[in-house]
């Protein structure tokens, strides 16, 4: 390199050296493009269940038919990417088994976002098979209450509350200001304890830690399974190793996997999103090959 | 007007694909509000070109929206259902009177407290409510771990070998417990490391953390790609479908 920065010497050695300072704007052009015909383009890419997939397939496949599974759908915005995929499956899952799910929120902007997936699938879903669900006795929308997200104390003191006496924390009333005394499927549920299963969806562990370190001291038969996304997935497989956690889906390489295990390749989002993850990844890979090589060619030329 | 020309030029784009035909009724609503969105999304990534006005004005009406809702999620949520009615209903009498409703009266005492952190002279009353929710915070942390921890003790105690697992199973058990003692070594400064086979348990320990490390960065990678092709399955589906193709040229 001159002292202005640009590459110097002969064309070889100017080539390699440029390699290894492609301007960003380039790499986020090509990016685009990549993304945009991926995108556009039908899923191909073949995805293998894991373990983590059908430990949480079999779960909701053994919950009895009169039992419950409680959804903590605690995600907004910013994560949708990976955490509408995974509870869309797992809500289309419940649906073809005829599985009944509570809903609860983590965010007053959530709340909406996913009463409107819920919503959609199972009008698809009855438009489908002819069959038809049953507001507050095939599935319930709690809502939202302030204290459900927050820094970690509040979220522990929320889901105190809440996995006390899930009715008188929510007033007695679900989102649609209906009162849960009068729905079917909140008949014999009090507490935490009375679900079968809990499903924490979330962009971070907080809610996962919660049940496992503090809810199953009280009561230790519940089962939690998380849905989380990529970043924090991680620190939470020790937790599946150990027992604590049923399954851990892990990002939207996780919702493909279970999408597969319950057949909704063709709607799923989480299928949708592996052509251009594998276009995005084929893109990264040789843009490190290529500043390595860059590298390596540069030095031993000098 | 030099100082703002991505802002007007933005401003001019906005107008003729959304704005425009949604005044002349060749979009509805939701192709307007779609369109809207768009325009956010492709504002917001212009900042990977470079800083811009564009970006700017976006950011902040971000920040603004999230104030509005902050101060709605507050006040109409929380405060008034959960604390100004029921104050009201019990002073009116409209419910058999609850012992514990007279507490209701301490919580604006409590959240004063907090204020007094900007007094020199009465600093100290604020300590009093930071030293209650540190204690509150220390006191659930404490038994969440606790809670976390030994659930994980347990089952780092099982037997290596045998039991109920498949042979796989079993050695995957054994590399983790491998690796947590070569962890655990790495961490340990009591005594200082002398010789060679020291040197490479520590070593091994260093290099499992960073197998741990670049799986963790894996998934950053893979999540924040998530995030971002999102974004484009909404420009290509709701965006260039749902209302460019199916509403402009329908």
């Amino acid at each position: 390199m001159d002292q202005t920065g640009q590459p110097s010497g002969n064309g070889g050695s100017a080539f390699w050296q440029r390699m290894q300072m492609i301007d960003q704007r380039v790499i986020y052009a090509v990016l685009f493009v990549i993304l945009i015909v991926c995108v556009s383009l039908p899923s191909k890419v073949p995805i293998t269940p894991t373990s983590n997939a059908r430990k949480l397939y079999q779960a909701v496949e053994a919950c009895p038919d009169d039992e419950v599974i409680l959804i903590m759908s605690m995600w907004g915005y910013g994560s949708q990417g990976e955490n509408w995929p995974q509870l869309e499956a797992l809500v289309y899952h419940c649906l073809i088994k005829g599985k009944k799910f509570a809903m609860i929120g983590g965010d007053m902007l959530t709340v909406p976002l996913y009463n409107q997936i819920v919503e959609n699938r199972v009008a698809a879903f009855e438009r489908e098979t002819g069959r038809k669900i049953v507001y507050g006795r095939d599935w319930i929308n709690l809502g939202w209450r302030m204290g459900a997200s927050g820094p970690g104390a509040t979220i522990a003191v929320t889901y105190k509350a809440l996995a006390k006496d899930i009715p008188t924390y929510y007033g007695n009333r679900d989102y649609k200001n209906n009162d849960l005394s009068k729905m079917p499927i909140m008949s014999g549920i009090r507490n935490a304890g009375d679900f079968y299963m809990i499903v924490e969806i979330s962009y971070h562990l907080e809610g996962v830690y919660c049940w496992i370190g503090l809810i199953k001291q009280e009561y230790p038969q519940i089962r939690v399974a998380g849905m989380v996304v990529a970043i924090i997935a991680p620190d939470a497989y020790p937790y599946v190793d150990s027992g604590q956690l049923v399954a851990l889906i892990d990002g939207y390489r996780g919702a493909a996997e279970y999408e597969k295990l319950i057949g909704f390749e063709k709607e799923g989002r989480g299928h949708r999103q592996a052509n251009a993850q594998t276009g995005a990844h084929i893109f990264i890979f040789v843009l490190l090959v290529l500043g390595n090589i860059g590298y390596l060619m540069s030095r031993r030329r000098r | 007007m030099r100082k703002y020309p991505a802002l007007i030029i933005a401003g001019i784009l906005f107008a003729s694909f959304a704005v425009a035909p949604y005044f002349f009724g060749v979009i509805d609503y939701y192709g307007f509000g779609t369109l809207f969105a768009a325009f956010l999304v492709l504002g917001m990534m212009s900042f990977l070109l470079k800083e811009n006005t564009f970006y700017r004005f976006i950011e902040h009406m971000m920040i603004g929206v999230a104030g509005g809702m902050g101060l709605y999620r507050w006040w109409y949520l929380t405060m008034r259902p959960r604390y100004w009615n029921v104050l009201l209903e019990n002073c009116r009498g409209e419910h058999p009177l609850d012992p514990m409703f007279f507490l209701l009266f301490l919580v604006p005492v409590f959240g004063v407290l907090w204020y007094f952190m900007f007094s020199k002279k009465h600093l100290w009353l604020s300590r009093l409510i930071i030293g209650f929710f540190m204690g509150l915070a220390t006191g659930y942390t404490v038994q969440q771990e606790l809670g976390k921890q030994i659930g994980q003790l347990k089952a780092m105690a099982a037997p290596l070998w045998g039991g109920d697992y498949f042979p796989w199973e079993s050695i995957n058990f054994i590399i983790m417990f491998v690796l947590v003692v070569l962890c655990m070594y790495y961490f340990f400064f009591t005594f200082k490391r002398e010789g060679i086979l020291q040197d490479k348990l520590a070593q091994g320990g260093r290099i499992a953390m960073m197998i741990g490390f670049g799986a963790l960065f894996g998934n950053t990678v893979q999540g924040r790609l998530s995030w971002l092709i999102d974004r484009f399955m909404f420009l290509v589906d709701e965006v260039y479908r749902d209302v460019i193709l199916t509403q402009f040229f329908s």
